[in-house]
């Protein structure tokens, strides 16, 4: 079955039918193409495959306009398959989020040709992308950027460094944040710009994360030339830009998060036999908070409302229930996580250490608290 | 019936200015005001609407015992007998009868007939008894204000009518913890306001104590989980399973325990005075949060639940 814009489902109700019995009438490739990977370029082969099988088939389509390569629509059907193929056990892919992430913020801000050109990639699975935004002095103060844009022509020549990009090393391109402004023009100084990850002048080294994988990336830019028809908005507007993505990413993605969280808590249920009904039970209810958080600012983002600061909360529930779940798993899964290398004990022991970051990536948890502060509660701030 | 924003503040207002009027004697005037059809026609607006003001009012009466029996049909009860914190069942009933140990909202007058949910043989058991007979004793204790009874006693067999079993005390335990987390939301909320006065006002080192960052991130986690509160009462209403309820409960125990921890340690040496209002929401909150289950036994039951299905339950669909 092959959805066209003439038979997409109308309602929520219609996609988690019909997705279930595409589901079904799928299992065998989707079982093979879920499988634990044996290694990253095999994991990310596989993840597009199940990208390309998503979006031709339909179903990642669905809630993105027909000249952005979808299907039209509401995004709310979009995030009705992820919670589906999740719930079916197959775990959403990074590229997933990568197109909850990026997508929205291209959509928006991308000269129309661009977005016409560039998005479908994404969306299809032909094509990965990254984010290029931390920089080793600019975490949490990002408006603090320096990597430098500087007009030549009708190019842009970057220079500066970028740190903690993940999957640079498998990634067609980044959504890069550079310094167009004045030194000190803080966040009013700042540009978006798609660049090409096979440009002359970009040094890639990937960092280990303490679980192992080579996820982040270091990138050195060095008289890197973008295209100024590659700028997403505004010379200056970067700032936008940046916002709409970590919004996307605290709304969407905080969705397909706690989706998978609850498929977790299932596997611990069977495996943890011992597991203290409290522990589960609050497992649970903050995997509920989240999902009551998200559902809130998916089905906003879907009906085209602002979200304002709310996403905060989300993103500060998700590393919340995330850091508990994983937590609970380690203490009460046995020696087995602690001393065995069998791939379930390792993927529980992973899944521990990456929950780590949780409160660390996307905004810190003490960014999330400082916008609840002030724009929330409007506490008074420094004089 | 679905009520508009516009209806819904007429309403606030009306039970606000109702609340004001009469501090003494709320039950009476919301009866006349006709509250109890409101509750049969819209729950959810009725009970958001009340709970959530008698939490902010801190007001000397409830109509906890009319939500709870409202919930089951055709009871003629005057209360309910509301089991003992720490247990999920105080009262017992036996070929004996009932051994009745539990709390009151209020004196129950005598000659009323009053609604008691045992540990029975094979499962729960909701029992109409009569209060005369039964010990009433004031129990102020923590709370102050709300006229909470002890009441003990034991009822002959004879005298025991059987209402329901399990379902039906599941049905009245769900709308018990929808209507107590809303009054705790309430609650949360005047807490929360209490601080950010406070700290919005008083200056220590020449700033005033909310521009300090442990100060902001203490009052912007108890906002978060009064997000949460709120969306999850909201979400109790859209499914009929009462572990929607339990966890409506379960997240306004967290606001408040929170709010109680994090307010009182910003407010200062005011937050430990008689004359600042705060111990006064601190005791109700408590007393709230433990009854029908408070913190560790509602996560208990929620845990017990998906570990003996085995599955999660598919609440807050998108």
């Amino acid at each position: 079955m092959t959805l066209t814009a003439d038979t997409i489902p109308g309602t929520i109700a219609d996609v988690r039918e019909q997705f279930g019995v595409w589901l079904h009438e799928n299992s065998d490739r989707l079982r093979e193409l879920c499988a634990p990977g044996q290694d990253v370029a095999a994991t990310f082969t596989a993840q597009r495959e199940l990208q390309k099988l998503l979006f031709d088939s339909g179903w990642i389509r669905l809630g993105w306009p027909a000249e952005l390569g979808g299907l039209g629509g509401e995004m709310v059907l979009r995030a009705v398959v992820v919670e589906e193929l999740c719930s079916a056990g197959y775990p959403p892919p990074f590229s997933f989020g990568t197109q909850e992430v990026l997508g929205p913020a291209i959509a928006r801000y991308a000269p129309p040709e661009l977005a016409a050109d560039l998005l479908p990639r994404l969306l299809s699975g032909s094509e990965y992308w990254c984010q290029g935004f931390s920089e080793p002095g600019a975490g949490s103060d990002l408006a603090s950027l320096r990597c430098k844009a500087v007009e030549d022509g009708d190019d842009w020549v970057i220079s500066g460094e970028k740190v903690w990009t993940s999957w640079a090393q498998v990634a067609d391109r980044c959504l890069l944040l550079a310094r167009t402004g004045e030194p000190n023009s803080g966040s009013r100084g700042i540009t978006a710009l798609m660049m090409d990850m096979d440009t002359p002048g970009i040094d890639l080294r990937p960092l280990v994360s303490m679980n192992g994988d080579a996820e982040f990336c270091s990138l050195y830019l060095d008289d890197v030339r973008i295209p100024r028809s590659r700028t997403l908005g505004e010379i200056g507007g970067g700032w936008a830009v940046a916002m709409t993505i970590l919004a996307s990413e605290r709304g969407a993605a905080a969705w397909q998060r706690q989706t998978w969280m609850r498929a977790r808590l299932h596997d611990l249920l069977k495996q943890a036999p011992d597991l203290p009904p409290a522990v589960a039970g609050e497992a649970f209810e903050l995997i509920h908070a989240l999902r009551l958080l998200s559902r809130r600012t998916v089905h906003a983002l879907s009906r085209g409302e602002d979200i304002g600061a709310t996403p905060s909360f989300d993103k500060l529930l998700m590393s919340t229930a995330e850091k508990f779940l994983f937590a609970a798993a380690l203490e009460h899964l046995g020696s087995a996580t602690l001393f065995d290398d069998d791939p379930t004990s390792a993927g529980w022991r992973n899944d521990y250490l990456y929950s780590r970051a949780s409160s660390i990536y996307g905004g810190a948890a003490e960014i999330q608290r400082d916008i609840i502060a002030g724009r929330i509660l409007r506490l008074p701030g420094r004089r | 019936m679905s009520i508009d924003r516009t209806e819904l503040d007429l309403l606030r207002g009306a039970l606000e200015d109702l609340a004001t009027a009469h501090p003494a004697d709320l039950r009476d005037a919301l009866r006349d005001f006709g509250w109890a059809d409101l509750l049969v026609e819209d729950p959810a607006v009725a009970v958001e609407v009340l709970f959530r003001l008698q939490g902010e009012r801190l007001t000397d009466e409830t109509l906890l015992d009319e939500v709870v029996l409202a919930a089951i049909e055709g009871s003629a009860a005057a209360a309910v007998v509301l089991p003992l914190p720490g247990q999920e069942l105080s009262s017992r009933y036996d070929s004996e009868g009932v051994r009745v140990d539990g709390v009151f909202t209020r004196p129950v007058e005598a000659g009323a007939t009053v609604l008691v949910s045992c540990r029975a043989l094979g499962g729960t058991a909701v029992l109409a008894v009569p209060v005369d007979g039964l010990l009433q004793k004031a129990a102020q204790g923590l709370d102050l204000g709300r006229p909470w009874v002890r009441v003990r006693g034991d009822v002959h067999p004879g005298a025991v009518a059987h209402v329901g079993g399990d379902a039906a005390w599941e049905r009245m335990l769900a709308a018990g913890r929808r209507a107590l987390a809303a009054e705790l939301l309430g609650l949360g909320t005047r807490m929360l306001d209490l601080a950010v006065e406070h700290t919005s006002s008083r200056v220590q080192f020449g700033q005033a104590l909310a521009t300090f960052q442990v100060v902001r991130h203490k009052l912007a986690d108890v906002r978060v989980w009064g997000e949460v509160a709120e969306l999850a009462f909201a979400a109790a209403w859209e499914d009929t399973d009462p572990l929607a309820a339990t966890l409506a409960k379960s997240a306004a125990v967290r606001y408040t325990a929170t709010a109680r921890e994090h307010v009182q340690q910003l407010l200062g040496g005011m937050g430990f005075s008689w004359e600042h209002d705060f111990h006064r929401y601190l005791r109700r909150a408590i007393v709230l949060e433990s009854l029908l289950g408070g913190a560790s036994a509602l996560r208990a039951e929620i845990g017990t639940s998906i570990c003996e299905s085995g599955r999660l339950p598919d609440l807050a669909a998108l």
